[in-house]
């Protein structure tokens, strides 16, 4: 899929992050893997710390806190959000959608338009072109796209291949149509046959959780998670990465060379967000990679994450940023944007109290 | 034979004190993992300066000290 949208803004961008925080350091005795390893790993891959939820925080705590935030520091009102687009893979229920939590908690007007995204590292690329589509079809004002997950609380905590890595964050990113000449140019792209690359395998109307399901089982590698766990084919991952997402990078930067100042990826892992940057011959200095190491892999919102964390100490109101967005995972899917970050009212990351 | 030592530095490197010999199933005898063969990735990389291309690499071109030798042998050439 290819589109080009014009005359919608991104206004501003907030993360907000559990302040529960797990190291690395503190961790490695739940694994099989000597401590050599470990130490080696911890340098390549960057794991350091991550956030994450207690056992009973939902992606609705995380969004209202940050929406009360901007509510309270008058940033925008609930009255004026025509639409909200969230997504997530960790909705606090099966039935309702976590928007239309959202939608009641923060009292939203019934004409708002409200939906859930199920989709993780390529979700916030989706989620954006989906809002600005929306708000260049309806010519309402103001949309935001939250995007965002919990998916500690699904990852074994003996499971070194996913659980060093993943970290919990939401984030809220305000769409404005404001009829100006910016364009959001977006790619997108799937590859169901991979879906099992990366899965929860029970918990659906496939395989429903059970105490069968919920046992936990030793994989071929040391690694202890039962079925209702994230499983991760790290090496079919990377290989998608290192070949697929590559060769479409490439291209996509070659078409848009003038959205160069950054180029604002999906933080997988820094290893592998290195590599991407070798290979495709970007400048490392405008690839940041310093997401996984501070907070984790949140999914969906570590794209969000990384803008807010480069700019949350600019002058905002003298921002003018021509950038990249990148996402690429499950599914498997990829895509990027091309688009410009002008004069944001607010971009910082916040901590949610546990 | 080239790139025999690289490949048993890097190994020693990342599983200090393992004896294989060269045409032993590293991964399929459950030697290494999957992060393991990132790490060699790293390692030779670093030790041979270049970038291996992903879409080069199948399981089977990295499953023992020869066929890894083979694989970035033949590397070469392409290259």
């Amino acid at each position: 899929m290819k589109a080009t949208i014009s005359g919608i803004d991104i206004k501003g961008v907030l993360g907000i992050v559990p302040d529960n925080i797990s190291y690395f350091d503190d961790e490695v005795g739940n694994y099989q893997s000597d401590e050599s390893s470990n130490n080696k790993l911890k340098k390549l891959m960057g794991y350091e710390k991550h956030h994450v939820v207690s056992s009973d925080t939902c992606v609705s705590d995380l969004a209202v806190k940050g929406f009360l935030h901007l509510f309270n520091t008058q940033q925008f009102s609930s009255n004026d959000i025509s639409g909200l687009f969230l997504i997530t893979q960790t909705p606090d229920y099966i039935i309702p959608s976590t928007s239309s939590v959202l939608h009641g908690a923060l009292e939203l007007n019934e004409s708002c338009y409200c939906i859930d995204i199920n989709d993780g590292c390529n979700g916030y690329i989706k989620g954006l072109y989906e809002a600005a589509s929306y708000l260049s079809n309806t010519n309402n004002r103001f949309a935001v796209v939250v995007a965002g997950d919990v998916l500690s609380r699904r990852v074994s905590q003996k499971d070194r291949n996913s659980y060093p890595l993943v970290g919990d964050a939401v984030t809220i990113t305000l769409l404005e149509n404001t009829g100006s000449t910016n364009n959001i140019s977006s790619e997108i792209y799937n590859s169901g046959a991979g879906h099992q690359a990366l899965m929860i395998p029970a918990g659906g109307m496939r395989l429903k959780s059970s105490l069968k399901t919920s046992t936990p089982t030793v994989d071929s590698e040391g690694n202890i998670r039962s079925l209702d766990d994230l499983v991760m084919k790290g090496r079919d991952v990377f290989t998608f990465t290192q070949t697929t997402v590559v060769k479409f990078l490439e291209k996509f930067i070659n078409k848009h060379k003038d959205y160069s100042d950054y180029y604002f990826l999906h933080q997988a892992n820094k290893f592998i967000l290195e590599r991407i940057a070798t290979i495709t011959g970007l400048d490392k200095s405008k690839v940041p990679t310093n997401i996984v190491s501070e907070y984790g892999n949140s999914s969906s919102a570590t794209i969000p994450m990384t803008i807010c964390s480069k700019f949350s100490d600019s002058d905002l109101s003298k921002l003018n940023s021509n950038v990249t967005l990148c996402g690429f995972g499950v599914g498997l899917s990829w895509g990027a944007i091309a688009t410009s970050i002008n004069s944001l009212n607010f971009c910082q990351i916040i901590k949610y109290e546990e | 034979m080239k790139y025999i030592e690289h490949i048993k530095n890097s190994l020693n490197i990342i599983k200090p004190g393992l004896v294989v010999n060269e045409n032993e199933s590293l991964f399929e005898s459950g030697f290494l993992d999957s992060f393991d063969l990132v790490m060699l990735l790293a390692e030779l990389e670093g030790m041979i300066g270049i970038t291996i291309p992903m879409d080069k690499v199948t399981p089977e071109s990295f499953d023992s000290v020869s066929k890894i030798n083979e694989f970035l042998s033949g590397l070469e050439k392409v290259v």
